[in-house]
């Protein structure tokens, strides 16, 4: 995809006409934060459709009919070897233990040292699945069942050599700390549409964090009801959710009553004031969520070839498997975004054996995320996930370290599935061997205003207002990927 | 188009309450009813305070300014609020703190004409003032303590800086000043150790000390150093004129690099903070120290020698080429980039250089540890590390050159050279005598400074009135406090901006006249009830102002988060009030002591229960009640808070062990003194939580309640648990009833009248 200009893209234009829509905005925070806790409570009070639809409270329209209604994106952290994986090259395996062919440029690489190293090979063997014939690895078998699901990109790039500022580019657009994450993105342009569960989610597979911590499902500049959350395990799997263990269900209740008596008391008097009665029902639905959060997270109630399928009778693959069962369920619930972070802690981060740490780690999470895909589909929610496969980059035809491979942000693959994406298709190319993306270059921003686009918004429409500047996902680029929409 | 959709979402947020549409607004609210195009960028003028028909209503010339503009639209200002919620706003508003019952009592048993006046004195010559007051300018510069990215190292002498901004505040240190010390203490006011902290502010940004490209990193800081500095002294944007010409307002390209060059010779320093009898003692004791263990050292220094070359051979590599040509480049004859390049490395490398010995075969490797040993044996001679403080000073030999970036990109081709100065627009261009030349590196900041601190900058004064008078009031005078420019939104009473700026500088820039001057004007003293069925005039105004723009009530507003905690401390009686010092560590809830980030709290319990100001500021995990309620991010400046009301923030006040602790202090206190006397219980929880005298109705309520509560405790529980029970115990009333006094505690410190101030 051709990269647009950064000099003529102009990102504030027909600003002079703004003014007024500052003047909202910047007394207006609350009013957002707002609007987004109203849209919790309108689904937690009308269950009427017609209602619904009249009450601005509801979620909010999108700019233009979706493709999904929902994101999971499996976040493999740490950067998974495409090469290994999902883009096959036989002429890597021809120029094994050689130098990088002078006709390839020179890379900067996170290692140095790594752009003369010797090439790589890979030791897996590719072959073409399903009636699409889409190409894995045998790293992936379960995978490699939904094939014909699958919607590969083979032309990703991005901008960062080290882990943070990947991670924090391919979360929120850029490299540095400060700007909201995708998922922040959605809400603010989508609203939350779960009475449950907060609208956008967050799971690890481990206590680690990922690079640069919680940045990754922040929202920088926008108000904080906009951030992700991440789900704890156990039975508080939301900070603060479980009350105090020396205190009753009933004890908690009726003082729960008398503070809304003090605060419906203080509210009537002052009717001018929507923050206020806004402060009421948000006690009500944290007193709901007190409830509903735990079952909506307790597994129990899923039949046994259900917990077969995601893996969790087996310890190697129990613990993805429950944070994709988890996603699904969240799904269901109407919990906007969904990330979960596959190797948690830059867990794919191979600079060295690469074949011992791909191997563990897909053990670990491809049956659980085939099943996710199998799941969804079953149950008909598939054709409104969109379903994101991707790390922060991919890894170089170099080797490092004799067995490992560096960090490639030059060129390398994901895949997406469900909502609104082709199934079945590969899109873009990388070189022969897999170091540079030639055909179709995706970059971060094109992934992202693809992901908007998915979900019904234009990502050159959704902006925020900041310190002087419409600042939006794509910063002041991207493109959608038009070649693979369903 | 753009923004049509977010608008959509704000039209929403408030038509769904049913009281405004946003056209009704917008015929008060559109640009051209209040100023015109570039009125912030010309120079300071003094408007006379206008003539008003009502010549009673006005207390301070403030009132002119406001009055005159709700004449002009027809409108009335409110009737003057109650002593109480008076107190109340202004103790809120000066120390973040809630009145206690005697300061109530004080203020309402003093009659005299003046009472006011004098409890705004009283309040702002008090250390709270400046312990409430910094929290607003941390939130400008992005204040933390910590790196930020993936390792987010504390910044373990940061909360210096946090001190000084304390103490300037109550010192009423001259804003000119305060200004210049913190962008060139270190040249201005060299032998000021409080000025060489104040550079601190330049060493705010973000760092990545494990960046493998660490030309970009330092570009990124100097981005980051000018976007600040620019939006915290000037209210500008000056941002977007890293890639092109701001679209709208003057700002050209060059103008963003020209700041920047300021900044170009900037290195940090690690400052010792000694009299110089201490340092002499210092540096005797260390030659000591050093002369007994000289050939211990040496001989270490020589095992590990070779893998210490190996590891820096290893690290090196990884950097960019002009990172690693500067690594190459021996110390004293590096450039002063490539100094600031081996200034980002250093602590990483150094880090690494620590675990040489790691790599040592098991002979060499005992001789080291044998060594080491003995080496420790010598401790004793050693002396304590002098206290030190990060500052800012410039590079020799010479600044760094700097370019133009074409659409802000480092390695594209740039656009040619630029000298350090200030904005052309603003008069840069003529103030010939303040700008450097490219070659001498001397000065810059000092001449920035001086520029900035110039009785007729058109900025200076405007922006730092118009963020007090926001903080004050609720609403910026210019709405978006760092956006003076086009984008922002326009002045509702320029001619008030201007007179109050102009003021500041008359009166040697000191601050606390301006808080004089809003806190005691007849605008400031209205009330912020609404009676729109009653009270026509309320209902003129709710229809053609129902933003307030105009002022004719005061805004009720949320306590911000810092405020909530301080408040439920307070009136808990558990509030540790040391002042400075490093910073406090609170409890964190157990879900969030697996992160990387987490501290370890506190021992003391005393010692976690200092002000929010104290708290420690990590950029990758923010104390969760805090962050609950809207605390910055710490990577963006900050000038306005956000004031949402959420989920999360219900569930850490309900739920939080924090928040039932005090709620068990409280209750403990109040028992002590009212016994099973739970009338004046209510009545005195009343008054320490909101400032009030409750009334008749409110007293049943909250005495059924207490009965009511402690039968269905004593139903539901058979022994009540320690951890619900009030601190100290109370053996006047039954475990069950105390239980209860915890929950109506509990409850008021999560109410809403607690945390809004009318």
């Amino acid at each position: 995809m051709k990269r647009s200009s950064l000099a003529t893209t102009v990102h504030h234009e027909c600003a002079t006409s703004r003014r007024d829509f500052l003047t909202r905005a910047g007394a207006g925070f609350g009013s957002v934060a707002l609007a987004a806790l109203a849209a919790q409570q309108a689904r937690a009070s009308h269950n009427d459709d017609e209602e619904d639809e009249e009450s601005p409270l509801g979620p909010k329209d999108p700019h233009f009919k979706p493709g999904a209604t929902n994101v999971i994106w499996l976040f493999v952290d740490g950067g998974p070897s495409a090469i290994d994986l999902l883009d096959p090259k036989p002429e890597l395996q021809k120029l094994a233990g050689k130098p990088l062919p002078p006709s390839f440029k020179r890379p900067v690489t996170a290692m140095g040292a790594t752009a003369n190293t010797p090439l790589l090979g890979t030791q897996r063997t590719f072959r073409q699945y399903g009636e699409s014939g889409l190409w894995l690895s045998d790293w992936l078998p379960h995978l490699s069942k939904v094939a014909d699901e699958l919607c590969v990109v083979r032309s990703c790039t991005a901008d960062a050599q080290t882990h943070v500022g990947a991670v924090t580019q391919m979360n929120t657009g850029t490299m540095l700390a400060g700007f909201p994450s995708w998922g922040a993105w959605c809400l603010y342009g989508l609203g939350v549409d779960s009475d449950e569960l907060p609208g956008y989610v967050v799971m690890t597979d481990n206590s680690a964090d990922p690079p640069g911590g919680s940045r990754a499902w922040g929202t920088g500049f926008m108000p904080a009801v906009f951030q992700g959350t991440r789900l704890g395990e156990g039975k508080d799997p939301i900070l603060y959710l479980s009350p105090a263990q020396s205190i009753s269900a009933d004890q908690q209740r009726r003082k729960l009553d008398f503070l809304q008596q003090l605060n419906k008391r203080y509210a009537e008097k002052r009717d001018d004031d929507d923050r206020l009665e806004a402060r009421v029902e948000a006690y009500e639905l944290a007193f709901k969520m007190q409830s509903s959060a735990p079952i909506a997270v307790n597994i129990a109630d899923e039949t046994e070839e259900t917990r077969k399928l995601y893996g969790l009778d087996n310890e190697v693959t129990a613990s993805n498997g429950r944070n994709c069962l988890l996603a699904r369920r969240m799904v269901e619930r109407g919990v906007r975004c969904v990330q979960v972070y596959l190797g948690c802690g830059s867990l794919w981060d191979a600079h060295s054996d690469l074949e011992g740490n791909h191997s563990k780690l897909c053990r670990e999470s491809d049956q659980p995320v085939a099943a996710l895909l199998q799941d969804l589909k079953r149950r008909g929610l598939l054709d409104t996930t969109l379903v994101v496969w991707a790390g922060e980059f991919g890894r170089t035809p170099m080797s490092e370290s004799g067995n490992g491979r560096d960090h490639n942000p030059f060129g390398f693959s994901l895949w997406m599935a469900g909502g609104g994406v082709k199934p079945g298709l590969t899109f873009g190319a990388t070189d022969e061997i897999g170091l540079y993306a030639i055909e179709n270059k995706v970059h971060v921003h094109d992934i992202h205003a693809t992901i908007l686009h998915l979900m019904g918004l234009d990502h050159e429409q959704l902006t925020y207002p900041h310190n002087g500047r419409d600042e939006r996902l794509t910063i002041v680029e991207g493109e959608v990927m038009h070649s693979i929409l369903a | 188009m753009i923004a049509s959709f977010a608008r959509s979402l704000l039209a929403g947020a408030l038509s769904l309450i049913g009281l405004v549409a946003l056209s009704s607004v917008a015929t008060i609210a559109s640009a051209d009813d209040f100023s015109s195009g570039d009125w912030p960028f010309q120079p300071l003028a003094r408007p006379e305070p206008p003539t008003t028909q009502n010549q009673d209503w006005n207390r301070t010339p403030v009132d002119h300014f406001v009055l005159h503009k709700l004449e002009e639209h027809k409108l009335q200002p409110s009737a003057e609020a109650s002593k109480l919620v008076l107190l109340r706003r202004a103790t809120f508003d000066l120390w973040g703190l809630p009145p206690t019952p005697e300061q109530q009592a004080a203020f309402l048993a003093d009659q005299s004409i003046d009472a006011f006046e004098r409890l705004i004195e009283q309040l702002l010559n008090s250390p709270q003032y400046g312990e409430r007051w910094a929290q607003f300018w941390l939130d400008v510069v992005r204040f933390t303590e910590s790196d930020g990215f993936k390792s987010d190292s504390p910044r373990t002498t940061a909360f210096r800086y946090r001190d000084y901004v304390i103490k300037s505040l109550n010192d009423d240190l001259p804003y000119d000043r305060f200004i210049r010390q913190q962008l060139a203490g270190d040249e201005l006011e060299p032998g000021n150790a409080e000025a060489v902290v104040a550079t601190n502010f330049l060493r705010l940004y973000p760092e990545d000390s494990v960046a493998s490209d660490m030309r970009q990193s330092w570009q990124d800081i100097l981005n980051d150093v000018t976007d600040v500095t620019s939006l915290a002294f000037m209210g500008l944007t000056v941002g977007c004129a890293r890639c092109h010409d701001h679209k709208f307002d003057p700002i050209k390209q060059t103008d963003f690099y020209r700041l920047q060059a300021t900044f170009a010779p900037m290195l940090p320093q690690e400052r010792v903070i000694a009299t110089p009898p201490e340092q002499t003692e210092f540096d005797r004791r260390t030659r000591e120290w050093e002369q007994a263990t000289t050939a211990i050292r040496a001989e270490m220094d020589e095992l590990v020698k070779q893998h210490r070359a190996t590891i820096h051979a290893e690290i090196a590599e990884t950097y960019d080429a002009e990172t690693q040509a500067a690594l190459a480049t021996p110390p004293e004859q590096r450039t002063t980039l490539q100094q600031q390049l081996c200034h980002l490395c250093s602590r990483y490398l150094n880090r690494r250089y620590g675990r040489a010995h790691l790599r040592l075969e098991a002979p060499q490797r005992a001789r080291w540890d044998e060594l080491d040993k003995q080496l420790r044996e010598f401790d004793r001679l050693k002396p304590e590390p002098l206290p030190t403080t990060t500052s800012i000073v410039d590079s020799e030999p010479t600044a760094p050159t700097t370019f133009v970036l074409s659409t802000g990109l480092l390695r594209a081709p740039n656009k040619g050279q630029v000298q350090s100065g200030p904005p052309e627009f603003l008069g840069g261009a003529e103030q010939v005598n303040l700008v450097s030349s490219a070659a001498t590196k001397a000065g810059r900041r000092s001449k920035l400074a001086n520029w900035l601190t110039q009785p007729t900058h058109p900025l200076t004064a405007r922006v730092i009135v118009n963020r007090i008078w926001q903080q004050h009031i609720g609403n910026g005078i210019v709405g978006t406090p760092n956006d003076f420019g086009a984008m922002g939104q326009s002045a509702t009473h320029p001619q008030l901006l201007d007179w109050l700026a102009s003021e500041l500088v008359a009166k040697n820039w000191q601050l606390k006249h301006i808080h004089r001057l809003i806190l005691t004007s007849a605008t400031y003293r209205q009330s912020a009830q609404v009676d729109e069925e009653h009270n026509p005039v309320h209902a003129k105004a709710m229809e053609s102002d129902e933003d307030n723009k105009l002022l004719w009530r005061a805004n009720r507003r949320r306590l911000q988060g810092e405020s909530v905690r301080d408040a439920m401390l307070f009136v808990a009686g558990t509030a540790n009030n040391r002042m400075f010092g490093p910073s406090a560590k609170p409890d964190l809830p157990k879900a969030l002591m697996s992160s990387r980030y987490a501290w370890e709290p506190d021992v003391l319990v005393a010692d976690r229960n200092r002000r929010s100001i104290y708290v420690f500021v990590r950029r990758n995990l923010r104390y969760p009640i805090l962050a609950a309620f809207d605390a910055p991010d710490g990577f963006n400046s900050c000038a306005e808070r956000a004031e949402t009301v959420t989920v999360p923030q219900s569930l850490a006040l309900f739920n939080s062990s924090f928040a039932l602790d005090q709620s068990r202090e409280w209750a403990g206190d109040l028992l002590k003194t009212h016994g099973c006397n739970f009338r004046t219980l209510v009545a005195n929880a009343y008054s320490e939580a909101y400032g009030r005298q409750a009334q008749g109705e409110e007293l049943d309520a909250g005495e059924k309640f207490i009965a009511q509560q402690g039968q269905v405790i004593d139903k539901d529980i058979d022994v009540v648990p320690e951890a619900a029970l009030p601190e100290p115990r109370c053996n006047m009333v039954t475990p069950e009833q105390a239980a209860a006094v915890v929950d109506f505690c509990h409850a008021l410190l999560n109410s809403t009248e607690f945390m809004y101030v009318e």
